[in-house]
């Protein structure tokens, strides 16, 4: 009974960690509900988009291709180059949830998002000795899921009242340009953004969104350079 | 177009649940990425956003334009963002900003 108790109060505290962030949510969804609405999809389009994928950026990626009749494997590889970022999301909790049965793991790894993680990535090195983890992470998770269903239902059935003057679309690099700036922490990031968002630009015009994939890849790799060349400067080196 | 959304959704929903679930289901104490990996790792996220927004804000329809009101709104929203870390109070203004120029144009 004890546990249960435990249980739940890590359950709410996460969902009163993540509240504030959702502030930042709920224009994303109203941006993908209205983008899906400026070009003609309706609600199980909505509704599979964000179930299916549950990734704001990529969702609005993803059907903006489709309604400019891009190939398939354009929109959904240009989907899963945004979501890469992920994979620093996986690596920075998995020994967190060592403990925990596989299959727990795996259900949470649905929930990851960028609000999900960053409230557990804060919460787990000062929460106290036996508090569940995942019990916090999913009442972030499942809180925030929720939201992302209303919230892009929501801008589906705004988005069609939305006058045409109003340029609905040019939200979509203005979400992506708020989740940058706190991305870019450092010398090396700034460095990544700028040679990232450089190629970006000069490449725009190849084929299958790739000038996105390369941009991508030059962008890492001047950032782990330039903070490889940092640390290399202070340690004294005589190379 | 049904079939293509829900094709898409199909690839993109499994290959994002396996990016999540990469390094969830191995789950190990110590997870020891080499020094590079884990530096590549890090430098993922400031890459892939600056590069979703610069094609979208600097290019128009006839190739690169970077004298428009989409620059002039983005470094608004990028400016609020960056100094008080409002993501709602920074995309407003920038939408604004740009609605009003886009009916003024």
């Amino acid at each position: 009974m004890l546990g249960d108790v435990d249980h739940r109060r890590a359950v709410r505290a996460g969902l009163v960690a993540v509240a504030p962030l959702m502030a930042g949510v709920i224009p994303f969804g109203l941006v993908f509900g209205a983008t899906a609405a400026d070009h003609g999809f309706g609600a199980w389009t909505v509704a599979a988009f964000s179930v299916g994928v549950f990734a704001g950026a990529s969702q609005i990626a993803a059907v903006d291709l489709l309604a400019g009749h891009a190939p398939v494997w354009v929109a959904a590889g240009t989907a899963a180059v945004i979501n890469l970022r992920m994979l620093l999301y996986s690596a920075s909790l998995a020994p967190w949830w060592a403990d925990e049965p596989p299959g727990r793991r795996a259900v949470a790894a649905y929930f990851l998002t960028d609000q999900a993680y960053a409230v557990s990535i804060a919460r787990y090195p000062v929460a106290e000795a036996g508090e569940d983890r995942l019990a916090f992470y999913f009442g972030a998770g499942v809180g925030l899921w929720t939201m992302w269903q209303l919230t892009t239902q929501l801008g589906l059935a705004l988005g069609a009242t939305i006058p045409a003057d109003v340029p609905i679309a040019f939200a979509i690099p203005l979400v992506f340009l708020v989740l940058a700036v706190p991305a870019v922490r450092d010398r090396a990031t700034a460095v990544a953004a700028i040679t990232a968002g450089t190629v970006a630009v000069a490449a725009a015009g190849l084929p299958a969104n790739s000038g996105l994939l390369l941009a991508a890849v030059c962008g890492i790799t001047a950032g782990v350079v330039a903070e490889m060349r940092a640390e290399h400067g202070t340690v004294g080196g005589a190379s | 177009m049904t079939s293509r959304v829900v094709a898409t959704v199909a690839i993109a929903g499994v290959a994002t649940y396996l990016i999540r679930w990469s390094f969830v289901a191995v789950a190990a104490r110590t997870t020891t990425l080499p020094m590079w990996a884990s530096r590549a790792l890090r430098m993922i996220p400031p890459a892939m956003l600056a590069a979703l927004v610069t094609p979208a804000v600097l290019r128009g329809p006839g190739g690169f334009d970077p004298w428009s009101y989409k620059t002039i709104a983005a470094a608004l929203t990028g400016v609020l963002m960056w100094r008080t870390g409002r993501a709602d109070v920074a995309l407003v203004a920038g939408m604004a900003l740009a609605t009003v120029a886009s009916i003024a144009s």
